[in-house]
């Protein structure tokens, strides 16, 4: 979120608090995150991407929320929240206008921009409601419909400049390539289906079924988005140019909704909902670009309690924004000058210059994405929403356990309640229940990994990942030789400060270090820095 | 409630800490102070499971929830009375 966008918010908030009257407030946090998922999307190589794209996050939250609680359709809200989304995408949304943009490309990209949506929401909300044995949702049909309409406004501009047969003939054949990605794309939805679905059919009952369908659709996204080296080599070859895809708030949404449909599964899901309710609670738009991953219980209650304005909200909302920007904007960019390049890297400067860059390194990240974190807290506080807290002073824990409670809260959280707790309870009720050391290493291993990867599907996040889940583990083993000892010497409080002291440098070095893997080009070059860090050259 | 809490103590120091004689208060910070991780966290969901015949879900094991033998036991008390 630029620095513009986030002063227009903070400005936005008094109008929100002082022209709106209380009923409307929600809508008002309707449109303004569906406007911002749509303006926020990047450029896209391949321009219909950027409606399909956030039009494909829309469906895919209001099919969760339906699916998950069909009880939500009854009462206020349900209505409104369609009605309003409805005519948003149909008119509003930014990017809807290459969809309608006259001239001979404009068919091309048009038409299979309006058939993607189309074609991809009509499948999902089609093939689930089909494995459930439910019809169509009545906000689906208004959803098709608005689809005809743009369908129609395409054709209109087709009718306006007739185009001869031979003229036809040659777009159908440019438009083969983006026509192939466009597919593939749908493809890709349908066979993530497939495994999810067999399982799915075969042992559970209705709601789980469908909580497995979404997820697998989900990880069908994430995966179509973020493996991007085989996207971009694929949509080079298709669409001819160089193409970049981006699909912004993907990660974000998809966990959310995750979090949504694995409680489903496990029958723990108890927050009652209504549909504009779940929609605000997974497009709220301070949100939407870096986080925190929030739960459905931390947010419906509050939007339920529509609080009258306190000024406190705007106070504490707006220092929090006004940190957020300092660390973001001011400090990250001052510890730009310092960090660790691939060039630097190779200079043969002195070990104490390689600690500075690598700690320059670690603590930009740390400013960047904790300002992020400040920013859309204290943005959300502005509109009267309490967002949980992403960081808790990371660098002052005494061992990586403990700073992996304390870095990207809401993230480790999720990845510990659907990933960590499934498999090691599911690892303690095999035969390897007796190597508890091998349980701990595998979960660590590949908890820490898949949080690497969550940050970008690449090599050097996968090796930073790693350092961590081995850190976790060695953390463990060496925590369970010492702790009768660590108990007997914390007693004194001199040594205990001393004991602690030692703790906070060895664990922040740690997670220094494991910041050579991303900061640097491959993992050859970093392990040559990181045995430089010790006077060693390679 | 006494009963809870000592079974729990008992199953801290004999199970997750290898350590009979521990002594563990039961306003004790667990994980935050270090003493048991996110590993020993599933076990406890696995004790409680095995001891009141309650299903925890996987959520339900975090640091917020269950940091202390206070917040289990009553983790365990707000669930046996939800069953009931």
């Amino acid at each position: 979120m630029s620095l513009t966008l986030t002063l227009a918010l903070m400005l936005i908030s008094a109008l929100y608090w002082i022209a709106l009257p209380p009923g409307h407030r929600r809508t008002m946090l309707l449109l303004t995150s569906l406007i911002l998922l749509y303006a926020l999307q990047p450029p896209q190589g391949y321009p219909p991407l950027a409606f399909v794209f956030p039009t494909t996050l829309v469906i895919m939250t209001l099919g969760v929320g339906w699916l998950a609680h069909p009880e939500s359709r009854q009462g206020f809200g349900q209505g409104l929240a369609v009605t309003v989304m409805g005519l948003f995408l149909v008119f509003f949304a930014p990017n809807a206008q290459v969809l309608i943009r006259p001239g001979a490309a404009f068919l091309e990209q048009g038409m299979n921009g309006a058939l993607g949506t189309v074609i991809s929401a009509t499948v999902l909300i089609g093939v689930s409601g089909s494995l459930v044995g439910r019809s169509l949702p009545r906000w689906s049909l208004i959803g098709l419909t608005a689809a005809l309409i743009l369908i129609v406004i395409v054709g209109r501009g087709a009718l306006a400049n007739p185009l001869s047969l031979s003229e036809l003939g040659e777009i159908l054949l440019m438009s083969l390539p983006s026509g192939v990605l466009g597919w593939s794309l749908i493809g890709l939805i349908i066979l993530s289906f497939a495994p999810f679905g067999i399982a799915a059919i075969q042992s559970f009952n209705a709601r789980k079924r469908l909580a497995l369908i979404w997820l697998g659709l989900m990880v069908g996204f994430q995966v179509l988005i973020k493996a991007q080296g085989v996207n971009h080599a694929a949509a080079e070859a298709l669409s001819g140019s160089r193409f970049d895809l981006g699909w912004f708030a993907l990660s974000y949404i998809s966990f959310r909704l995750a979090h949504v449909l694995l409680d489903l599964r496990d029958e723990s899901l108890e927050q009652p909902y209504s549909l504009s309710e779940f929609v605000i609670f997974t497009l709220f738009f301070p949100t939407l670009s870096a986080g925190p991953v929030t739960r459905l219980e931390e947010i419906v209650p509050q939007l339920r309690q529509n609080p009258p304005y306190q000024p406190a909200f705007s106070l504490i909302g707006g220092l929090r924004v006004l940190a957020g920007m300092v660390k973001t904007f001011v400090i990250s960019n001052v510890l730009g000058i310092a960090v660790l390049q691939p060039a630097l890297a190779h200079h043969q400067g002195s070990v104490p210059a390689l600690w500075v860059m690598l700690y320059a390194t670690m603590f930009r990240f740390y400013f960047d994405f904790s300002g992020y974190s400040d920013i859309a807290i204290g943005l959300g506080q502005m509109y009267g929403i309490t967002l949980p807290e992403n960081f808790k002073r990371p660098f002052v824990q005494p061992n990586l356990s403990l700073f992996w409670q304390s870095w990207h809260v809401s993230l480790s959280t999720w990845f510990r309640q659907y990933w960590f707790n499934p498999l090691v309870r599911t690892l303690m009720g095999t035969p390897i229940r007796k190597r508890q050391n091998w349980i701990v290493f595998f979960a660590q291993i590949s908890t820490m990994g898949l949080i690497g990867l969550w940050h970008q599907i690449a090599p050097n996040w996968l090796i930073w990942g790693l350092w961590h889940g081995v850190g976790l583990w060695a953390y463990k083993l060496i925590s369970d030789r010492t702790r009768k000892w660590h108990s007997k010497e914390i007693k004194q409080p001199g040594r205990a400060r001393l004991i602690r002291a030692l703790s906070v440098l060895v664990t922040v070095n740690y997670v220094a270090l494991s910041f050579a893997f991303v900061a640097l080009p491959d993992a050859g070059t970093a392990l040559r820095y990181l045995v430089a860090l010790f006077g060693v050259r390679l | 409630m006494d009963e809870m809490v000592t079974a729990f103590q008992k199953f801290i120091a004999a199970d997750l800490l290898r350590d009979p004689e521990y002594q563990i208060e039961a306003n004790q910070s667990l994980i935050k102070g270090g003493l048991i991780d996110s590993f020993s966290l599933v076990q406890v969901g696995l004790f409680i499971e095995k001891t009141w015949k309650l299903k925890v879900p996987d959520r339900d094991l975090t640091v917020e929830r269950m940091d202390t033998i206070d917040q289990m036991v009553a983790y365990v008390q707000n669930r046996l009375q939800n069953k009931k």
